[in-house]
């Protein structure tokens, strides 16, 4: 398949492609959260979905896919009851029956011990919690349905079922004080998960949480208390023997990475299922309309062209690579770009921002937290 | 035409004492226009006279007059434009004149601009008729306007004609006193053609229109003629007045008022002030008092979007044909990029031509911070002339520099001169005289340098005296000042926009000032920025930019790479509209910092 195998080497997880299904509901939606999810009410509505998701998968369907990653996500997988949860696992499993990894998102209450064994009679090798915080207050603002509680409960029964899973940290929160988020890390301490995704929050217009701060009822960190946040999250995870091998993923050793998000940042192949899902084959970017009622009728004629030119390459390349630990290489900037592209990069390096490294550029920590502005400024040199 | 029956008078006020609403009453009662034709201010043609209420060009209208002695006389009414600012253009269109009705508000009596204007029109032996306008107004006090005219002008004001310009009243009377009081012209028909150019513009159909006032001689068609400070010779192609339409006509003898078309394309081959003769038999006097008009405020203007240059360029030359007081040469900026060095008569001629070009032409502009023209002596002993601060020779080789002054004439009522002296000192005003009036107002004259009254100035005593103060200024001279140049370093690469020349005494204000100023509209980067204001090596004034600590867009699910790209993409684009200034990127609204100041 196209750009996506060119450059791979043997056993690298470069050459592999992933497969993503986005479920679209949830039990109740997040008050930070913007992704397409719907709140289950109706489960006649997840029937329809799973037969949709059955037509659109068979129809889109590729024998010789070679490797391959699968994830679930959403919305919440966990959110179906037990049958659906089954059927699902089902449906994805007829098609894509060995992939290399195999994960599934949950929220802590939403996964009981029964699910957990249905996850892992289906092959699934990996379960992501979205955890966020271990603050109940902090868990409260979020408007998550779980306590820190649940999540200590769930993560409890989840590693007797999976060596590997991840917890999902939101850090920065609005409201959110220092003391929350130490309470959360020395959480995080006592737990040593095998991979954590520690995102900074973002504040997405037209949420609840939006709002609110818009109102002035909750305030958004200066960036000295942000910065205070960040340097307390990541040197807990360093100091624990954590790899930060993305901005926002730590792993306790190299076999717990998450190849498919690898796949996303090393451009590979991905193929998108459910509504707003979105894949990228053959150079070009689709996106699955976000409307699970128009999905239900043709599930076939969902995708969306976003975008397939080679400046969307390059810049898309930077955007990536530079997330990760491995960074940027130059190799695979054209030659007329190069030399460019270069010159920024050792202004960068002057200010501390990134280390060159061979023919790599690599973020610093300091650069990391200014990631966005890096990532313009290379992009400069691609004008 | 007969002499006898000829009148040529201008109006001169302050600005708001009714002049353009008279001239309106004027016309329509000699039926020059017909009253459903009269737009309000009818000779300010231009939108921008109408909505600032003020008069830019100077215009020119011939009336038919029928008097009570049964006889036809033909008034030249030349309105004066109506500012400092244009200060050259009224000496002008005074001297085609021989009488002037002066108009006072009978509510606010005599005004600044009232002195300066009577005092021109004494210059030139104008016979001088008081008006007392607005008397339908309760506030009105004829008595005490009288006094005014005879205390503060020296102007006998018995025989002053009562008016309400808004409803006619008093016109009559008005015209009347015109035809018996003002001379009619003298001249010599016999003569060589002697006649004053006092006003041209640039008709795009017709090329330059000029106005002229016939001295001596006559003009006629086909007639070939000299213009004498360029010594250029033109044919006459057509002949006319304004009644008030242009209508052509034979021939413009002694003392006649009209205009000329030429085969003439540039405005500035046709000055005002020049006198025109006949070129097969020239005069050996030309008029006196001719004078190129020299810029007095210069400023950088750069279009926003550097795109715009070329259209920049053009707009210019379209204004520059018909104001040949507006001069302009390509600039280049390290900050600002490509732009023009423009001369103006004063900041309202700056604000004008900004407005204009903004307005008529569609242009977006940063505009630098205005400076007066420095003259400055070198130890060697020569002098230079210095329009940008960044043209300041170094100061090692200056033996000193010297600033134009203006002399600033100041009416208001008393409670405010405290508070008009505390403004006047603060911009290195010196007393020469205070005048009581009638107890209950001053005139104050300040010696004030004409930097310090380029910005903000009007507006401030305007503030400071609840609106009551009128001012006028006029130039006085060049005087030493101790000067320096005060330059901006941002991360120690000195921006040439932001350079400004200001008085050593208040250096160190302005300099912390604009560095905190620029501190809160540079945003904060991926490194430290430091602002510092420096007079030559010596720094006095600095303020850091933290460099910034959080800029990061974390999540990336679920493949959706495209929305992120977007959110960058909106952050390239907003870098895009800033100038760089090294590796430091400033923002348009930064240059404007130095416009305004507390």
């Amino acid at each position: 398949m196209k750009r996506g195998n060119q450059t791979g080497k043997e056993g690298n997880p470069t050459r592999i492609k992933g497969i993503y299904v986005h479920v679209p509901f949830c039990i109740k939606k997040c008050r930070y959260c913007d992704f397409y999810s719907l709140e289950l009410r109706e489960s006649y509505l997840v029937e329809a979905y799973l037969e949709a998701l059955e037509r659109e998968i068979k129809d889109f369907f590729e024998p010789n896919l070679g490797k391959y990653t699968l994830y679930i996500g959403g919305g919440t997988p966990t959110a179906l009851d037990f049958c659906s949860l089954r059927k699902l696992l089902e449906i994805v499993g007829r098609y894509f029956g060995s992939p290399v990894e195999f994960t599934v998102e949950a929220n802590p209450l939403t996964l009981d011990r029964e699910k957990l064994g249905l996850l892992k009679d289906y092959g699934v090798t990996r379960v992501s919690l979205g955890v966020q915080s271990f603050s109940d207050r902090v868990l409260r603002i979020l408007g998550r349905i779980h306590t820190s509680r649940d999540a200590i409960e769930t993560i409890e029964n989840a590693s007797h079922f999976f060596e590997n899973f991840n917890i999902d940290m939101i850090y920065s929160v609005p409201g959110e004080e220092l003391d929350d988020i130490i309470l959360s890390f020395d959480h995080l301490k006592a737990i040593r998960p095998p991979h954590v995704s520690a995102y900074a929050f973002t504040l997405e217009e037209g949420t609840p949480i939006y709002r609110d701060v818009m109102e002035g009822k909750l305030t958004v960190d200066d960036e000295d208390t942000f910065r205070y946040k960040y340097d307390h999250v990541l040197s807990t995870l360093r100091t624990l023997g954590y790899e930060q091998y993305e901005v926002s993923n730590f792993t306790s050793s190299r076999r717990y990475r998450c190849l498919h998000n690898l796949v996303y940042w090393m451009l590979r192949d991905y193929y998108g299922f459910g509504p707003s899902a979105h894949s990228y084959f053959g150079g070009v970017r689709y996106e699955n309309r976000k409307d699970l009622y128009s999905y239900i009728k043709d599930p076939k004629n969902v995708k969306t062209i976003v975008s397939q030119d080679d400046s969307d390459f390059l810049k898309e390349l930077v955007m990536l690579s530079l997330r990760t630990s491995c960074g940027l290489s130059l190799r695979k900037i054209p030659d007329s770009y190069r030399s460019a592209v270069l010159e920024h990069a050792r202004d960068l390096e002057e200010m501390g921002l990134v280390n060159i490294l061979n023919d790599r550029i690599v973020v610093t920590d300091e650069g990391y937290s200014v990631l966005s502005s890096i990532i313009v400024q290379i992009w400069e040199a691609l004008d | 035409m007969d002499r006898e029956l000829i009148r040529n008078f201008a109006i001169i006020a302050h600005v708001d004492h009714g002049k353009s609403t008279l001239a309106d009453r004027l016309l329509e009662k000699t039926g020059t226009v017909p009253p459903e034709k009269l737009v309000e201010q009818f000779l300010d043609k231009m939108d921008i006279e109408r909505e600032r209420g003020i008069t830019i060009k100077a215009q020119t209208v011939r009336m038919r007059y029928n008097a009570r002695d049964s006889r036809s006389y033909i008034l030249n009414l030349i309105d004066t434009p109506g500012h400092v600012d244009f200060n050259y253009e009224v000496s002008r269109s005074l001297a085609a004149c021989e009488g002037a009705i002066l108009v006072v508000d009978a509510t606010q009596g005599v005004e600044a601009q009232t002195i300066a204007n009577t005092y021109l029109a004494v210059e030139h032996n104008l016979e001088i008729i008081p008006v007392i306008n607005k008397i339908d107004l309760p506030s009105a006090d004829i008595e005490r306007t009288k006094r005014d005219i005879e205390d503060i002008l020296g102007i006998d004001a018995s025989e002053a004609i009562c008016v309400s310009a808004k409803y006619g009243v008093g016109i009559d009377e008005l015209l009347e006193a015109i035809v018996k009081r003002v001379p009619p012209p003298k001249g010599d028909l016999n003569k060589p053609l002697k006649a004053l150019i006092f006003d041209s513009w640039y008709d795009s159909y017709r090329g330059v229109v000029t106005t002229i006032r016939v001295i001596d001689g006559f003009v006629k068609k086909g007639m070939k003629i000299l213009l004498m400070s360029t010594g250029r010779v033109f044919s006459i192609e057509e002949v006319g007045v304004f009644s008030p339409d242009p209508t052509p006509c034979d021939i413009l003898g002694p003392g006649e008022v009209g205009y000329i078309i030429t085969g003439i394309k540039d405005i500035r081959d046709t000055r005002v002030g020049d006198t025109i003769t006949d070129a097969n038999n020239p005069t050996k006097e030309p008029f006196p008092g001719f004078k190129k008009v020299k810029p007095m405020v210069f400023a950088g203007l750069y279009p926003v979007n550097p795109d715009d240059y070329g259209n920049l360029r053009e707009a210019l030359e379209k204004l520059q044909l018909n104001d040949a007081s507006l001069v302009f040469e390509p600039e280049s900026s390290g900050a600002l990029g490509y732009g023009f060095r423009c001369g103006f008569l004063g900041s309202l001629h700056m604000e004008i031509v900004k407005e204009r070009l903004e307005r008529e032409f569609d242009l977006s502009l940063i505009i630098t911070a205005p400076t007066v023209v420095y003259r400055v002596v070198k130890k060697s002993g020569e002098g230079v002339m210095v329009d940008n601060p960044e043209k300041l020779p170094d100061p090692s080789t200056i033996d000193r520099i010297e600033e134009p002054y203006v002399l600033v004439t100041v009416i208001t009522p008393s409670e405010y001169v405290g508070n008009l002296i505390g403004l006047l000192i603060e911009r290195r005003g010196r007393e020469r005289k205070t005048t009581y009036i009638d107890g209950a107002r001053v005139i104050m004259e300040y010696e004030v340098p004409f930097a310090e009254i380029l910005v903000d100035f009007h507006d401030k005593i305007k503030s400071l005296s609840k609106g009551y103060a009128s001012i006028d200024y006029e130039f006085i001279g060049y005087f030493e000042s101790d000067l320096v140049k005060l330059d901006i370093l941002i991360n120690g690469k000195p921006v040439d926009a932001l350079s400004v020349i200001v008085h050593r005494s208040k250096a160190y204000e302005r300099g912390r000032e604009l560095v905190s100023k620029l501190k809160e509209l540079i945003p904060r980067q991926l490194f430290e920025i430091a602002i510092q204001a420096a007079i030559g090596k010596k720094v006095i004034a600095r303020e850091t930019i933290k460099p910034l600590r959080k800029d990061v867009l974390a999540k990336c699910y679920g493949g959706d790479v495209t929305r992120k790209k977007k959110l960058l993409e909106k952050q390239k684009e907003g870098k895009k509209r800033m100038k760089m200034i090294g590796k430091v990127e400033i923002p348009q609204e930064a240059f404007l910092a130095v416009l305004k100041h507390n």
